[in-house]
């Protein structure tokens, strides 16, 4: 199977390849945008593009020749592919050393030589620092690839040595065909909607919430956190298992619930909310609330994000979440 | 794939080849080593993306065929099987499993595909020359101890070949110090080649090479060196980088010049550095007429000196060193005297074999 570049991606795909026929690719590339738009779906064409001894006409790799084969199981002597060891981990500072160490030697059977970072931001500060010498003068055959959904939190002196992609929000019309098309054609056309809704647009993200049958633990958390607000759950038992769900998700699904409340608290009817299906629940609570509380509360939230994928304990920090969500009522009041 | 081989015929050379093989691998793949058989002949190959090693050895009777079996297991059942042993090696192709039998013992071991294995390509030589193996390691043997270790300066981290017009040259440096080791040779290359060796390549290669005058086959090209022996292919990536112009390093217009016995000197250092500072290994060495002082004191006030008699007529100099540098230079001379040129106490210090120009080593002077 050969690694292309998703549908929505084709016009930066082909400014890519154009780029690398003109030899003015850069040495270093930042990917961003947000989860779920297939950033490193799209970095990954792009190295067996590159590395594949002999590409197709669109610059995707051909699938057959000896460097696919190396890429396809993981043992191209001119990749170095860098990601946490375990999801939310930090990539050490001695993984980063080795890059520098990697450069320097020349390639085995290209005279291009690819460093994937996904993401970026989990390299931790010293990683981080220890890159800059690399990023700033590489090896003239070397390309640096770094994702990152969250480039904010990345040191700006990464940013500047790195020519940023910003990955768009896919065209919705291309999002459901294609998320069609990978269900199966299973699931009913207002599902995918409502999928491709709740994750921002991210049709990747959606296809993932599918599968993990998010939607339905998304209604159990919802119910849950309504309950705390009202006083009928408790809130360390509601963070229990929110925590299950991990940090960066959790987050993301409060963050946009708690905007949806400010909303519907400060418009006027009838007010557009992300989440339509929970539309009746967040309308209840509503009442109780007070504005300055909820921007209070999205900044915690926010806050809480931005560590997100650190060390931070997820079970205390969504505990710390619950408890002041608890109180909101309790202020309300 | 199936043959049968003496023990000690399979585990010398792969006991050599599995050195480069890293016991902390995060590619599965690199930890096996990929085996080609022939009709008469097995080859085996052991690589870490840095560097290369095949062994080839002769068979009788084999069956084609070829698959990659983890190295260290098979090197450890080898070792473990009697003296004398006769080992029958068989691929099951359908179950992907190799089967490793010898008298009334029998191990089953996994393989893996063997286009996972990221094997060099015949590669491009740019110029190819060939070289006797003592002269070789001769050359590698009196500069390595030289080279940097990981220094950000990626390009020290290695050992600089220099081909020119009937000339081969090694050099290696670490800023501090430098070796310097020339030899002629029957080669004629266009333009003057200059490539840098890895490391780890260079320490792996000496240990390949005997001592016999029967040649080494070189080929360069781009991006790797590869040198044949007998038995055993090495290839080695090379460092991308430039060597430092190191020509300029080397002083020419030194005034004085000492002769020394090297062992009485090398030994009187020694006792010296003992109490030289831990860390900077700093040595004072005073020079006037026909002798040579070194001295040294550590952070706890501690000094030692000793004087040695010297073939030195000039006038006097003090000057620092890192007895560590002179060290080293002194234990790469084979002569039994040695000479060094001095200028003066900010110049750097040419250690040379007497009346051998062919080994050079600088050393910069230490400010005490």
């Amino acid at each position: 199977m050969t690694k292309a570049p998703l549908p929505w991606q084709t016009p930066l795909w082909d400014g890519l390849i154009s780029r690398f026929r003109a030899g003015s690719l850069p040495h270093a590339l930042l990917f961003t945008g947000s989860v779920g738009y297939g950033k490193s779906v799209l970095a990954e064409a792009l190295i067996h593009g590159l590395l594949c001894q002999s590409p197709t006409d669109d610059g995707v790799a051909c699938g057959e020749c000896q460097s696919c084969n190396l890429l396809m199981a993981g043992t191209h002597p001119d990749l170095m592919w860098l990601e946490p060891e375990e999801a939310g981990k930090a990539i050490p500072v001695d993984r980063i050393r080795a890059v520098g160490e990697f450069l320097a030697l020349k390639g085995q059977y290209s005279d291009r030589q690819v460093v994937f970072i996904n993401p970026a931001e989990a390299m931790n500060r010293h990683a981080a620092n220890s890159l800059l010498k690399t990023l700033e003068e590489p090896s003239e055959d070397a390309l640096l690839i770094l994702i990152s959904s969250q480039p904010s939190l990345l040191l700006p002196t990464i940013r500047s040595r790195c020519q940023q992609v910003v990955f768009p929000q896919p065209a919705a019309q291309v999002s459901e065909a294609w998320l069609q098309a990978q269900l199966k054609n299973a699931v009913e056309p207002a599902t995918i909607k409502n999928l491709l809704a709740l994750s921002n647009g991210a049709p990747l993200a959606a296809q993932a919430l599918h599968e993990t049958g998010g939607v339905a633990v998304r209604h159990d958390l919802a119910s849950l956190w309504v309950g705390v607000a009202e006083g009928r759950a408790d809130p360390l038992v509601c963070a229990k298992q929110w925590s299950e769900l991990g940090l960066p998700q959790a987050t993301r699904w409060l963050s946009s619930w708690v905007m949806d409340l400010i909303r519907l608290k400060s418009g006027v009817d009838p007010v557009a909310i992300t989440n339509g299906d929970l539309r009746p629940q967040l309308q209840k609570l509503v009442g109780g609330l007070e504005l300055k509380q909820l921007f209070a509360y999205l900044a915690q939230i926010t806050e809480t994000a931005r560590w997100a994928n650190g060390q931070l304990n997820a079970q205390l920090a969504m505990e710390d979440l619950m408890v002041s969500w608890s109180r909101q009522r309790t202020v309300a009041k | 794939m199936k043959f049968s081989i003496q023990r000690e015929a399979l585990l010398k050379p792969l006991q050599t080849i599995v050195g480069v093989v890293e016991r902390r691998q995060t590619l599965p793949v690199l930890s096996n080593i990929l085996v080609v058989v022939s009709n008469d002949r097995l080859s085996m190959t052991a690589t870490d993306l840095e560097v290369e090693m095949i062994a080839r050895v002769p068979l009788d009777n084999a069956q084609p065929g070829d698959t990659t079996i983890p190295a260290r297991k098979i090197v450890d059942i080898c070792r473990a099987l009697p003296e004398g042993a006769v080992i029958n090696i068989t691929l099951d192709t359908e179950k992907e499993r190799v089967t490793v039998q010898s008298g009334r013992s029998r191990f089953n071991l996994t393989t893996l595909p063997i286009n996972d294995f990221p094997s060099v390509d015949e590669i491009t030589s740019q110029f190819e020359f060939s070289l006797p193996q003592n002269i070789l390691k001769h050359l590698i043997e009196k500069t390595s101890f030289a080279m940097a270790q990981q220094d950000v300066r990626y390009y020290l981290n290695g050992l600089l070949l220099e081909i020119s017009s009937g000339v081969v040259r090694a050099v290696a440096t670490d800023g501090h110090r430098l070796a310097m080791c020339t030899h002629d040779c029957d080669v004629k290359p266009v333009d003057t080649l200059q490539i840098i060796m890895p490391r780890k390549g260079v320490t792996e290669l000496v240990k390949l090479l005997d001592d016999t005058d029967e040649p080494a086959q070189i080929q360069v090209s781009a991006n790797h060196i590869k040198i044949q022996l007998n038995d055993f292919v090495f290839t080695s990536k090379l460092i991308d980088g430039r060597f430092p112009d190191y020509e300029r390093v080397i002083p020419k217009n030194s005034d004085k010049h000492v002769v020394a016995d090297k062992e009485t000197l090398r030994q009187a250092l020694v006792r010296t550095s003992i109490l030289s500072n831990e860390k900077y290994r700093g040595i004072r060495i005073r020079l006037s007429d026909a002798l040579l002082q070194a001295q040294a004191n550590n952070p706890e006030m501690e000094e030692a000196e000793e004087d040695i008699e010297v073939d030195y007529s000039g006038e006097e100099l003090e000057i620092g060193f890192n007895v560590s540098y002179l060290l080293d230079a002194l234990g790469a001379v084979s002569d039994d005297t040695v000479s060094l040129d001095l200028g003066d106490s900010n110049s750097s210090c040419v250690v040379q074999p007497k009346g051998d120009s062919t080994c050079t080593y600088v050393i910069m002077p230490m400010r005490l």
